[in-house]
């Protein structure tokens, strides 16, 4: 298995994922369920992560063919810039649907202004991963490319190229960039390590949801990181793309990410009260989170000496 | 001058330099890095209840997570040393890395004297965290050491 392998399996998810989340919300609507709508929320969550590395993956899949005399460059870079207008699509999806779970935790009066704003974006998400999706079949299918082309379009250069220049001409953009990804970092360990070393039974005196308003602040590292991080690998896809360090950190960031969806979404965690233990389950989850993270650091860190260097 | 230069120098200093071991420049900035995420992951906590975020948690639930603090502290201590008398002779003389001395030590001292819980110290406390690591990363890029992972 190859990472351009690895791009063609999970290329399918963004898309599929996006229309199945779009349509458990609509029908959670038409059937009133609160329980179909959770588990809309819940997909997109899940299906954001791991358009993270169906986008990282790309730039790999792009290598393996580029030499390729049958393959048309302005495809690909028609793909790529339709690719990062549905990864930020996606990504603001998956955190307002994040958030609208999180918010369900505290609030007694459910306000629908959270769903009616990943609607809204679940729909333009869609459209986008699927004008991403068929750009991207037409750079290996030539029958289903339309005579007029993309390659017409590409005339200006697009959000990749644009996201590329402003890291690389501006010289201050990555040093500042590093800064925001470490205070990042502190802030999603700020959230990290308390919550799940409360899970694990440190703390024990503090009951769970009391921990509810720390959680955002994880997702404000979270983002911060995700930004910056992306803007690294527009600007200098070259030093991550053959690079293992950077894949695992990736696997490592997709896991945890999903643990936080256990530890925001099961009503288990959430009953955990004042001196209470966690259910084993849970424990397992926040011991994994933590290992998750420190991995998300220890390759991250390493990153520069296990692979090329930069 | 000839105090950096004999540092780094050193066999300690030329052993971070120049081993090609994963244990040693790599190791070192990895410890460094943990360091910093139990230091200021703690430290950050503690601050944003006690700046009002998630008031129902106890404060003193929040502060047995302290050791952990404290052995963040000595990570990055140890690893920072090392690193510092391999580059001593460009960092000795790097402003940013007077600069990540202060705030760390300002930092640091706000915990150790902290007394009544107080807003205002520990949004100080925050942003001081902020100046330490922000002058930490531009350590790399002010001065010749441009190098600098």
């Amino acid at each position: 298995m190859t990472i351009p392998h690895v791009h063609l399996l999970l290329n399918h998810f963004p898309v599929l994922g996006a229309v199945a989340g779009l349509g458990l919300l609509l029908l959670s609507l038409v059937r009133r369920s609160e329980a179909l709508k959770r588990a809309g929320l819940e997909v997109w969550f899940v299906v954001s992560l791991l358009t993270f590395p169906a986008y990282l993956s790309g730039n790999a899949a792009e290598q393996a063919i580029a030499e390729r005399p049958d393959v048309s460059m302005a495809f690909i870079a028609a793909h790529e810039d339709a690719a990062v207008w549905a990864l930020a699509l996606m990504q603001i999806t998956g955190v307002l649907a994040w958030l609208a779970l999180w918010k369900e935790r505290r609030a007694t009066h459910a306000s629908p202004l959270p769903l009616a704003a990943v609607l809204l974006l679940s729909v333009l998400t869609v459209a986008a991963m699927a004008r991403t999706a068929t750009l991207g079949g037409e750079i290996r299918h030539p029958e289903i490319a339309a005579a007029d082309g993309v390659g017409a379009t590409q005339a200006s250069p697009g959000a990749a190229a644009w996201v590329a220049s402003v890291v690389i001409d501006n010289p201050w953009a990555w040093p500042t960039n590093e800064t925001l990804h470490f205070i990042g970092l502190t802030l999603v360990f700020a959230v990290v390590l308390p919550l799940n070393l409360r899970v694990l039974g440190l703390m024990r005196s503090v009951p769970f949801p009391a921990l509810h308003r720390l959680l955002p602040w994880a997702m404000l590292g979270f983002v911060i990181n995700a930004v910056t991080g992306m803007m690294f690998f527009i600007a200098a896809a070259e030093q991550y793309t053959l690079n293992p360090a950077f894949y695992w950190k990736i696997a490592c960031l997709v896991a945890a990410g999903a643990n936080i969806l256990y530890l925001t979404g099961v009503d288990d965690v959430w009953k955990v009260g004042e001196g209470a233990t966690a259910p084993a389950i849970a424990r397992a989850v926040a011991a994994s989170s933590l290992v998750l993270w420190f991995g998300v650091v220890f390759w991250g860190r390493l990153m520069p000496f296990l692979g090329l260097t930069f | 001058m000839a105090f950096l230069a004999w540092l780094e120098a050193s066999p300690v200093s030329t052993w971070v330099n120049q081993s090609e071991s994963v244990f040693a420049y790599p190791a070192i900035l990895l410890v460094h890095t943990i360091g910093l995420t139990l230091l200021v992951g703690v430290s950050f906590a503690v601050n944003l209840r006690i700046a009002g975020v998630a008031a129902q948690v106890p404060l003193a639930a929040l502060r047995t997570l302290t050791p952990l603090m404290w052995t963040g502290l000595a990570l990055s201590a140890a690893s920072g040393a090392l690193l510092l008398t391999a580059k001593a002779t460009t960092m000795g003389v790097n402003p940013a890395f007077y600069v990540k001395m202060a705030c760390i030590v300002a930092a640091v001292a706000l915990i150790v004297g902290r007394r009544e819980p107080n807003k205002a110290v520990a949004v100080l406390s925050i942003l001081l965290w902020f100046g330490a690591i922000t002058a930490g990363r531009f350590m790399a890029y002010l001065g010749e050491a441009a190098q600098f992972g």
